[in-house]
């Protein structure tokens, strides 16, 4: 798959699993763009590799990792967002949506990275531990681990899960 | 309180909404040369055009036709603006070009070609694709488009691109163009816009010609011409020019820090008079590489005629001397170990056997395959025993080099071992025997910089093959 091809196809899951991995929205769209161009250097590489997504969400996590682990960054954070002016259609997938979210931002790193990547990109547990850099083995009990931990979150276990 | 686990299928539920309930803005066209990418802001809409009448003061009596402007040539990507997305796609097929629709959410009529990706008049891409852009109408809903250019402007805009006539023959036609005019002038405001004439006082326009030559409209006695030459700046409008002249394709300042001086100094006159390109000589130490290291326009920036490109190649330091014990092979390979770690894994690929061991203090932390080689920050580990690393675990590999670049210090290619002022023993202890009987060599500071606190040694061992199979890395003592 070419390189233009790929991101056509693929830019929007790789944003929003940015998003789910941790990264601020503002900041996903950066962090995508930076794998990305990283993996272009060697898109050959990528083209050889058995599965695209584990190549590239491999970097992608480097990425926001090294992201978290800057002490500055330039922007301030703020406890409340401003007035959008605009009311986002809500309906209650979408707050399901939410719901998840706001449960993820509450697990550990290492659980959102794994929920994410087995659950959400759907890799398999050795593409994901290559992508982790963590053995098969504890990528299956991590996922173990994740799955209590974001089970206990009464709130998307009830029947309108929001 | 203990709680079931979510199943697989839970989980993936669970993930998709969440995933859906992320809005992800739609993307510009792709870019595939390695350059910084830049959000496009949805407001493209900022169009176009213009006009003028410029004289063709040919010949007394001799009802001579202005020089002809030159039709793009058939290597060039036609300019489609304005019309149709239908016609727009035909022509460029047309044009030997394979069409890929990019729908954007803007303030302009639905269903008209807004730019195109390269742009008009540039070169056809390598791999013969361009990115149509045309407005998304159904999500237009939500913006303000008190400010957009009005629909019958598109047609001027579509006309002066080939596309259906407008009579310009009396004043209102001639009105019409002047909005356009007016219109344009008001995107003055617009970063990165700009006008450089306006209407000539050719005061009438008699007739149209749309057929004849993209961009230019002559009168029946070719007293008067009106030409439009619109540029671009990735999709968005950069400059509306007035010239007699076809429009000349401003070339792109190209990549070309990297290259070797010879290979540069022909791709930079490609894009400047070779007279205008400017070479520097920088003495980096040794393990210079005889590239370029920095270069001026920077990547991506538009050239103008006159522009002149600067380039600063490192070159090896005057009597810099042969280190003992180091082979060329050897030397050759600390030279793109030091450039990978350098340029954070975008300069040369370093020769690597296909899974690098690491060490951190002579014991086992990890392993780089060369599938991830590129990723710098992949050259990384803790040594499982912990010991005196374990403080700043994981330890980069590579953090070393990368700070003697950062200090501006040039790394030290040592055949034999150095003792480190703080501690880090000589005998690799805990490296398997066989990396032990490979050749290596080490990288360390210079010696003004073997101190405590920035002091470290990394051994590089190579196989048979002449490929890095090990590092080892040795910091002092804390």
């Amino acid at each position: 798959m070419e390189f233009e091809e790929y991101v056509a196809a693929r830019r929007v899951a790789l944003v929003r699993t940015a998003v789910l991995l941790g990264a601020r929205p503002t900041d996903a769209e950066d962090h995508v763009q930076t794998a990305l161009l990283r993996c272009l250097h060697s898109w050959r590489r990528v083209q050889e590799a058995d599965h695209p997504d584990a190549y590239v969400s491999k970097v992608l996590v480097n990425v926001i990792r090294d992201a978290a682990t800057r002490r500055w960054t330039g922007e301030l954070p703020t406890e409340e967002l401003p007035e959008t002016g605009r009311a986002p259609t809500m309906g209650p997938d979408h707050l399901t949506g939410l719901a998840v979210r706001r449960a993820l931002a509450t697990l550990s790193a290492d659980h959102r990275e794994v929920l994410t990547l087995r659950f959400y990109l759907d890799l398999s547990e050795r593409d994901t531990a290559a992508a982790l850099g963590v053995a098969p083995g504890t990528v299956k009990s991590r996922t173990s681990r994740a799955l209590v931990a974001l089970g206990s979150h009464a709130e998307l276990r009830s029947p309108d899960a929001h | 309180m203990p709680t079931d686990p979510l199943t697989d299928d839970q989980a993936r539920d669970l993930l998709h909404h969440a995933a859906r309930s992320i809005d992800v803005a739609p993307s510009g066209p792709i870019v595939t040369s390695p350059k910084t990418w830049r959000r496009w802001a949805p407001a493209l809409a900022a169009a176009v055009v213009v006009v003028i009448i410029g004289v063709s003061a040919t010949v007394v009596g001799g009802g001579g036709s202005p020089a002809p402007v030159g039709p793009s040539t058939p290597a060039t990507v036609p300019s489609v603006l304005g019309l149709t997305t239908t016609d727009a796609v035909a022509r460029l097929e047309a044009a030997g070009l394979e069409v890929r629709l990019a729908p954007v959410v803007v303030c302009q009529p639905p269903g008209i070609a807004l730019a195109t990706l390269p742009g008009a008049g540039a070169p056809h891409p390598v791999n013969g694709r361009v990115d149509l852009s045309y407005n998304d109408d159904e999500s237009r809903i939500d913006l303000d488009c008190s400010g957009a250019l009005p629909e019958r402007m598109w047609a001027v805009v579509a006309m002066l691109n080939g596309g259906p006539a407008v009579d310009l023959a009396d004043r209102a036609a001639r009105a019409q163009v002047e909005d356009v005019e007016a219109q344009v002038s008001g995107l003055l405001d617009t970063p990165g816009v700009t006008i450089t004439k306006a209407l000539t006082p050719c005061d009438d326009v008699a007739s149209s010609d749309p057929s004849s030559e993209a961009f230019r409209i002559t009168t029946p006695d070719d007293a008067c011409g009106l030409q439009v030459v619109i540029e671009r700046s990735g999709r968005a409008l950069a400059a509306i020019r007035v010239s007699e002249q076809p429009p000349a394709v401003a070339p792109i300042m190209p990549i070309l820090t990297g290259l070797p001086e010879g290979e540069a100094r022909s791709a930079a006159g490609t894009v400047v008079d070779p007279a205008q390109v400017f070479v520097a000589y920088r003495e980096a130490g040794c393990g210079a590489s005889g590239r370029v290291a920095e270069q001026r326009p920077t990547t991506g920036r538009r050239l103008t005629s006159g522009d002149s490109v600067a380039l600063t190649v490192d070159v090896v330091t005057a009597g810099c001397g042969e280190a003992p014990g180091v082979s060329d092979a050897e030397r050759e390979l600390a030279r793109s170990l030091i450039g990978l770690a350098e340029t954070d894994g975008t300069g040369d690929e370093a020769d690597l056997a296909e899974q690098v061991e690491l060490f951190v203090g002579h014991a086992p932390a990890g392993t780089v395959t060369d599938l991830d080689a590129d990723a710098v920050d992949t050259w990384r580990g803790c040594p499982p025993s912990g010991g005196y690393s374990a403080f700043s675990c994981p330890v980069r590999l590579l953090g070393g080099v990368q700070s003697d670049a950062v200090n501006d210090v040039e790394t030290q290619v040592r055949g034999e071992a150095v003792p480190l002022p703080c501690g880090g023993g000589l005998a690799a202890a805990g490296v398997p025997q066989r990396f032990a009987e490979m050749d290596s060599f080490f990288l360390t500071p210079p010696d003004k910089l073997l101190t405590c606190a920035s002091t470290y040694r990394l051994q590089v061992f190579v196989d048979a093959s002449s490929r890095i199979a090990a590092l080892d890395l040795v910091l002092s003592e804390p």
